[in-house]
């Protein structure tokens, strides 16, 4: 095939600018709705360049996905700049807000979303959604929490969106809140007391610590997971979370009641990822947990993951490479 | 739909390729009509972009949606009747896809299988789902009006796809709704996709400036609705290209979706199965505008050279949620998933073969890079 000839084919059908559609509209109203009836159905300029808008709009997303917010950001402000025409549901207007949120550009996200919402009236509520994403990243506010009671509480379509924003506010001031509290006890067990005993303030402020910890990873899981537009959807991945891949998960714990019976447990977690449900037996019998159950022991499970790794890292037992 | 369409557009490229005579028409008068030739084969790139954003249920965010699915498809004639109608075998040679939706990535290419990653559950569904569609038949019956009248082999290409995952752990839950889907698509339902894609060429001799129009509908069991559409095309002129004696037509197509009927579902009472609950649930509302598309047709050997088209569509799926035992309805109100997507289809000719040597087996990666418009 002689390649050439087809470069200049292209290089022939590509417009010099945008002016070809304002040309055409003039023409059109020059000559009245008998020159719009001589228009050939589609006009093969036209019909390169948008597929090339679409081409180069799917490369920008895929370096958006991928986290390569810096060559996405060019790549969605030059066919901003190009194709103005083209990006009709304010598609590429929106990722460049998206861009500048992922690079922590706050300001800059703010300003592109609004400019989207103006150019496209119909992206209102989107926006709407993204800017509130952007205050949610930062230091959870009164005013953001009670603007988001009260969006939640109304009959608007958008209530469902509010209120799931409501809640990772309220998670997140929760967390916030836990840490204070732990702050306060540890301030409070410094007081010199003339008894010497086991500081309960201290001991109680290092549980409130852990509950904030625990509370931050379930926050964290949210977010990575179904948090906000800025941030992308993955699917969890356990070898990355935790930093190493479960192999086998069992677990025993014999119990005496105060009556004197002997309860058996014995635990066993499913080993893909896509079952997360557990197997319990007691004494042999297996057990239907509820599914509050199911949840708190996976997030415990984890938790405990966690835990052995690390001090298996602290203390040099991380064990040797191979089956 | 994409497969099914890109398959359809070869099918169309392949048809007259198939041994279309050469003919000595006159430039501004030109027969666009399928002809076969036994033995003849023919080989295209089809690929697929699609960009946009989906809005899930609430509340579930917002997220930036792009695909690129490429096809490479062999359509040979095996059989071709002095009436006119032949037996055609279409064989998937390739199949590459790369999907982003947020930050979750797929991306699978059967020419490279290896170096595709095996440690996720989905990435190894859809490396096995397009490892078995690769090398995959369907005989193609077309009568002698040029048009497909039978398609055989959908059944077995379908069990293939879903034998491929019978020692994945995939979800019971998953699989059901695999198979449900998979259901929805039999020899019926392609060949109608397949008549309706061959709208494009008139069957006819036609001038430079001449205009015609198609209509059609056909059922998307998939969407569970039926699509109208309509097309309006145009010669434009004759002019060579890639250095072939081509016929430029102008394309503009639009369609809109028949309303989906309901689906009642009895007070307190599950469906048979969730998944077939789940599929057979949703409502679609699909429109679309744009459909502007450019093809060129080699006019003296009956090939099609290349086809481009963009299409917008924005689609809301909604569902009605369960009756509670009392049979009132709940969580009312919800608003509908919308996605708002624009397609890019692109069919290329898959050639290095000079025009005399026209009919030997075709080389695959000859299409041409886009340049910047």
């Amino acid at each position: 095939m002689d390649t050439r000839v087809i470069r200049s084919q292209v290089h022939r059908a590509r417009p010099s600018s945008g002016y070809r559609p304002a040309l055409i509209a003039l023409l059109a109203a020059l000559l009245g709705h008998g020159a719009a009836r001589a228009q050939p159905v589609a006009d093969a300029d036209a019909v390169e360049r948008s597929v090339y808008f679409v081409e180069k709009s799917t490369e920008a997303t895929e370096l958006l996905s991928r986290n390569k917010l810096q060559e996405a950001l060019a790549a969605f402000q030059e066919l901003a700049a190009r194709y103005p025409d083209l990006d009709e549901d304010g598609y590429v207007a929106m990722a460049i807000g998206d861009c500048l949120a992922g690079l922590g550009r706050d300001a800059e996200a703010r300003d592109a979303y609004r400019a989207a919402a103006a150019a496209h009236p119909a992206l209102a509520s989107s926006v709407n959604q993204r800017i509130t994403d952007l205050e949610l990243a930062g230091e959870v506010s009164d005013a953001l929490i009670e603007r988001l009671r009260m969006a939640a509480a109304s009959a608007d379509k958008g209530r469902y969106a509010a209120a799931w924003q409501l809640g990772r506010a309220l998670q997140k001031r929760a967390k916030a809140l836990l840490i204070e509290a732990a702050a306060a006890f540890r301030t409070a067990s410094e007081a010199d007391t003339p008894v010497s005993r086991p500081d309960p303030g201290l001991a109680h402020a290092r549980a409130l610590e852990a509950l904030a910890a625990d509370l931050g990873s379930l926050i964290d899981r949210l977010e990575d997971g179904w948090g906000s537009a800025r941030r992308a959807m993955r699917l969890p991945d356990k070898r990355e979370a935790a930093g190493a891949a479960t192999e086998n998960r069992t677990a025993e714990w014999v119990l005496r009641t105060k009556d004197g019976r002997r309860i058996e447990f014995r635990m066993k977690w499913a080993a893909e990822a896509c079952d997360s449900r557990t197997e319990v037996t007691a004494n042999g019998k297996p057990l239907k947990l509820s599914d509050n159950q199911q949840s708190a022991l996976k997030r415990h499970e984890d938790e405990i993951r966690a835990i052995l790794l690390q001090a298996a890292e602290e203390t040099g037992e991380a064990g040797r490479r191979g089956k | 739909m994409t497969t099914i369409r890109a398959l359809v557009c070869v099918l169309i490229a392949a048809l007259a390729a198939a041994g279309q005579e050469t003919r000595a028409a006159a430039p501004d008068a030109i027969d666009l009509k399928f002809v076969y030739r036994a033995g003849r084969t023919t080989r295209q790139r089809m690929v697929s972009r699609t960009v946009g954003s989906m809005k899930l249920f609430d509340p579930l965010p917002e997220q930036n949606f792009a695909q690129t699915f490429e096809q490479d498809l062999t359509l040979t004639c095996r059989q071709a009747n002095p009436d006119g109608s032949a037996v055609l075998d279409m064989t998937m040679d390739r199949v590459a896809m790369k999907m982003s939706i947020g930050g979750l990535n797929m991306e699978f290419d059967s020419a490279a299988p290896a170096t595709q990653p095996n440690d996720r559950l989905d990435t190894r569904m859809l490396a096995r789902i397009f490892s078995a569609m690769v090398g995959s038949t369907l005989t193609v019956i077309v009568g002698p009006d040029g048009q497909p009248s039978r398609i055989e082999g959908v059944k077995q290409f379908k069990e293939k796809m879903l034998n491929s995952l019978a020692d994945e752990p995939v979800p019971a839950s998953l699989r059901k709704l695999l198979e449900q889907v998979s259901g929805m698509f039999d020899d019926e339902s392609m060949m109608k996709e397949m008549q309706s894609s061959y709208r494009l060429i008139p069957n006819e001799r036609k001038r430079v400036g001449d205009r015609w129009e198609r209509s059609w509908n056909m059922k998307i069991p998939l969407f569970n609705g039926k699509i109208d559409g309509q097309g309006r095309y145009e010669l434009l002129g004759v002019e060579e290209f890639r250095g072939r004696k081509c016929a430029k037509i102008a394309v503009k197509e639009s369609f809109q979706m028949a309303a989906t009927p309901e689906v009642e579902t009895p007070a307190g009472a599950a469906a048979s199965s969730p998944a077939k609950g789940l599929v057979e649930r949703l409502r679609f509302d699909l429109k679309a505008s744009g459909g502007e598309g450019t093809a060129y047709w080699d006019y003296e050997n009956g090939e099609l050279v290349q086809l481009r088209q963009v299409q917008r569509l924005t689609m809301e799926i909604s569902m009605p949620t369960d009756a509670d035992p009392k049979g009132r309805q709940t969580n009312t109100g919800k608003p509908a998933m919308v996605q708002k997507l624009t397609t890019a289809e692109s069919v290329d000719l898959l050639e290095d073969a000079p025009a005399s040597a026209r009919g030997a087996p075709a080389t695959p990666g000859s299409a041409p890079a886009p340049a910047s418009p």
